[in-house]
């Protein structure tokens, strides 16, 4: 167990000592506590990261994009928590640099780019999501069913919100970026290259789209 | 008294965020921590 689930698991205890709940509570409360620690301290890291090189908002995009997009489709996963701030938050700070210097890029060839990438991405979502985890397993098949599909439309959404930033120009176009390339990497979480890396890591416990055993 | 309405708080924070959590296909982030079994069912 690392140590942020360490700490969720002692404040877990103490809550439950205090209210006198039952194991089978305090477990949830430890996973609850969980979430709730890594999503501060992520906002926190991808923040303070997004506000040293000057692009916070850009930074922040990335991670709510991506983080919703996640909630739907599943992905390849990190093998420590460590390992999982590391990379988040690496990688929605790149995605912030990325976006400024896209800024560069002339309108049509911007909008030409993030809409290419839109389109990949919905479709690698339409074919592998939901991908799910030996620690949460996704064994019905409707609900998969259901997961693919909101998964296609909250990236449709996230992308028409990506390109309407593209075409108001300035800040709104950076962040559109970020947005786009969110959605890209977390469709790219999707495919079998990454569950493979990740498979190597953790075993051959993960499923892809429409499979269910 | 007061402190117990803190804890009362507290977990219920901290329950809303793990029924969230266990309706979605994953946690928002590249770590899955091992679900418990009663929010599976």
């Amino acid at each position: 167990m690392g140590w942020l689930e360490g700490v969720a698991h002692r404040a877990a205890g103490r809550v439950g000592v205090a209210l006198a709940y039952p194991q089978e509570r305090v477990e949830v409360l430890a996973y609850g506590f969980f979430g709730l620690f890594q999503t501060a301290l992520l906002l926190l890291a991808v923040g303070a990261l997004g506000a040293l090189s000057g692009c916070p908002l850009e930074a922040l995009t990335a991670l709510a994009g991506g983080s919703l997009l996640r909630r739907l489709c599943g992905g390849a996963h990190a093998s420590s928590p460590l390992l999982c701030g590391a990379v988040s938050t690496l990688s929605c700070w790149g995605m912030a640099l990325l976006s400024g210097w896209a800024l560069s890029l002339s309108r049509p060839l911007w909008l030409a780019g993030a809409a290419a990438l839109s389109l990949l991405s919905i479709l690698a979502i339409s074919l592998w999501a939901p991908v799910d985890h030996p620690n949460k397993r996704l064994r019905d098949a409707q609900l998969r069913a259901a997961f693919r599909r909101r998964g296609v439309a909250l990236a449709s959404l996230l992308a028409a919100l990506s390109l309407a930033g593209g075409l108001a120009g300035g800040r709104w176009r950076s962040c559109g970026g970020a947005l786009c390339l969110a959605i890209f990497w977390q469709a790219a979480a999707l495919t079998p290259a990454a569950v493979r890396l990740t498979k190597r890591r953790q075993g051959p416990l993960c499923r892809q789209g429409k499979e269910v055993t | 008294m007061k402190g117990k309405k803190w804890y009362a708080a507290l977990a219920a924070l901290a329950t809303a965020a793990a029924a969230l959590m266990a309706s979605s296909a994953c946690l928002w982030f590249f770590y899955q921590p091992k679900e418990p079994d009663c929010l599976n069912k």
